[in-house]
């Protein structure tokens, strides 16, 4: 990291300002279109026209009042919660033993624990399906409720492992010395201690949960659709500024979780370990 | 308060070995030590001995009773880590009190026992800091109160001074001794710094090459280094060949031969003559000349190392033998704060008390 106390010429002043401005002009390029869907949403009329000539919380009670968005939303949030919730106890015992030793093979095992971090969503998608069909499964909620699953391991195991690499090893066998058996030991002081990136990688598996298209696409049925399969199946045949509406309601309960992860842990450490 | 054995201890890492055939005695209120370089495995004993980790063979005998099967939760050993491990996110006095919350002892007991111990390492206005906030000697009392409260049958101690600064070191060093002592317990020290294991140790086995080389008091070890290992680990760097010339039962003394000089010394007991042996001897034992005398083999001051109060020379002799000398520096004399530099031709010899005979 540049040090701000460095003596700086004017060569580096114009460079530090041209960076500057690129990381703007990045922003506003990733932000924009939010911004807009936010705006848009507030629209009285009733095609999607920006910016808006007159100003309206109109289409937020139409999209209350859709049903495939409220069930959608539903269904969403408790998907999302409930893989969390089995994700979390598989992902720190995952975890819990790749920190563990270097037993043989264990570079493979974490390598497909963090699969699907690198595989795309569509391929997991109809990987699951096939799989699920070939073991008889036909339940679009057991179906979605796997896949989910998939999604959310990989955060709470990357973020477990980094947290327990933290963690000085000899700090458990103090415990155990002092009496505490291993369950004990894990419950009073390991766990304590890697509280806060296991956190972080079930809000941030939630969040993913939340939003996921490309992998739910494949496994929900006509009764059981989540939010944002809700959004574009509505999308195709009506073009209200309810889905803006309902988008900014998703956008905003994102932003919410970002900015309780980001209290709890920092986002950046996330991804850095 | 109680007695370990150890029996044949080993253990091993696939092909490798880190430690062989080990077997201890520590007697109930004694201080042993574990001297040793890096990688001796005197820190592998020490988890056996806690439980930490199973002895490929061998028994482990705490009070006569076989420990060996039992986790580290069952052995009542208070054990002082390396990296002091203290709980992050518990106080001072929570980090004392956890090894009683799980023995179930009464919530009075363990406030009164906590209170006690922590008034012992001179801790208790500072019971409800968290370890960030304790300065690194602090932590270490923390450290050692944790694993005393327990009234341990044991208290196995890993390299725990090893990350302070000196004088703190120094510090540490005489407060554990004398709490040890006071209390009686029974201890177990691992150490690679020989000065530390002479100056606490009631007995001081030192380990090197994943074996015992050699057990005994800090004045056996110091004064009668069994071999080269323990020799060269205590200090007596110069090591030469050498052979017994004369020896005699009826005569204490027998006459030794190294580097062409004959000498008298009392610590050939048993050989004869003829045996090649290995003569050790302290930097500090050898005289150093810078003109001929009788009795010295010529060599060259090939480099030179000032410390202050004194010098360290290495010189070479003229049949290549390269022999460590250690000097206490002239006081008086201001201009030429050292007796000898690089390249001045010198002549070497040493007093006989000075050298032990080893085996070659």
């Amino acid at each position: 990291m540049n040090s701000i106390d460095m003596p700086t010429g004017w060569g580096d002043r114009i460079f530090t300002a041209l960076m500057r401005s690129l990381v703007y002009v990045l922003y506003a390029f990733l932000l924009a279109p939010l911004i807009c869907v936010v705006i848009v949403s507030f629209n009285a009329e009733a095609v999607q026209t920006f910016p808006p000539q007159h100003w309206s919380f109109h289409w937020y009670a139409v999209a209350m009042e859709t049903h495939s968005f409220t069930h959608g939303l539903l269904v969403s949030a408790v998907l999302a919660l409930v893989a969390t919730l089995i994700a979390a106890p598989a992902g720190v015992a995952a975890a819990l033993a790749l920190n563990r030793s270097n037993w043989k093979g264990k570079a493979w095992v974490e390598a497909i624990f963090l699969a699907p971090l690198v595989v795309p969503g569509l391929v997991a998608g109809i990987a699951i399906l096939v799989a699920t069909a070939a073991l008889n499964v036909r339940d679009a909620p057991v179906r979605l409720l796997i896949g989910h699953i998939v999604i959310v391991l990989p955060y709470v195991i990357r973020t477990t492992l980094a947290s327990l690499a933290r963690l000085d090893p000899q700090i458990a066998e103090a415990a155990l010395t002092l009496g505490a058996g291993r369950f004990t030991a894990f419950r009073l002081i390991t766990l304590p201690l890697i509280k806060q990136g296991l956190t972080a990688g079930m809000l941030f598996g939630f969040i993913l949960s939340f939003d996921d298209v490309s992998v739910s696409l494949f496994l929900s049925d006509a009764r059981t659709v989540t939010l944002p399969l809700a959004i574009m199946s509505y999308l195709q045949y009506s073009f209200d500024p309810s889905v803006a509406a309902i988008s900014s309601l998703l956008i905003g309960v994102t932003l919410i979780f970002i900015i309780v992860l980001e209290r709890r842990m920092g986002v950046k450490k996330l991804f850095t370990g | 308060m109680a007695n370990v054995t150890l029996e044949n201890i080993s253990r091993r890492y696939g092909a490798t070995t880190a430690v062989e055939d080990v077997s201890l005695t520590l007697e109930s209120g004694q201080f042993l030590t574990l001297l040793g370089p890096s990688g001796c495995g005197k820190s592998t004993t020490l988890r056996m001995i806690a439980g930490l980790l199973a002895p490929t063979t061998g028994r482990i005998l705490l009070d006569g009773k076989d420990v060996t099967a039992l986790g580290p939760a069952k052995r009542n050993i208070g054990m002082v880590f390396q990296s002091l491990a203290l709980f992050p996110h518990m106080t001072a006095a929570e980090n004392v009190a956890f090894g009683l919350n799980m023995r179930k002892v009464s919530e009075k007991e363990r406030n009164a026992r906590v209170k006690k111990i922590l008034d012992v390492v001179q801790l208790g206005h500072l019971a409800d800091r968290y370890p960030s906030q304790l300065s690194g000697g602090q932590q270490q009392r923390v450290a050692i109160a944790r694993a005393m409260v327990i009234q341990p049958s044991i208290l196995i101690l890993d390299e725990p001074f090893a990350a302070l600064d000196r004088k703190l070191r120094e510090a540490m060093q005489v407060e554990l001794r004398q709490i040890t002592k006071s209390l009686g317990i029974t201890s177990l020290f691992v150490t690679h710094d020989q000065e530390e294991a002479l100056m606490m140790s009631d007995y001081i086995a030192v380990m090197g090459h994943s074996r015992v080389q050699q057990f005994g008091t800090p004045s056996d070890i110091y004064q009668r280094p069994a071999n080269r290992f323990v020799a060269d680990f205590v200090g007596m760097s110069n090591v030469l060949d050498g052979h017994i010339v004369a020896a005699n039962k009826d005569d204490a003394f027998a006459t030794v031969e190294a580097l062409g000089i004959q000498f008298k010394t009392l610590h050939a007991e048993g050989r004869r003559a003829g045996a090649k042996v290995s003569v050790a001897l302290r930097p500090e034992g050898v005289t150093v000349e810078s003109v001929p005398v009788k009795d010295a083999a010529q060599g060259k001051v090939r480099s030179m190392t000032y410390h202050g109060h004194m010098s360290s020379y290495a010189i070479e002799l003229d049949n290549g033998q390269l022999v460590h000398a250690r000097e206490i520096n002239p006081e008086t004399q201001m201009e030429r704060p050292r007796r000898f530099e690089v390249g001045a031709p010198v002549w070497v010899n040493w007093q006989a008390d000075a050298v032990r005979v080893l085996e070659r």
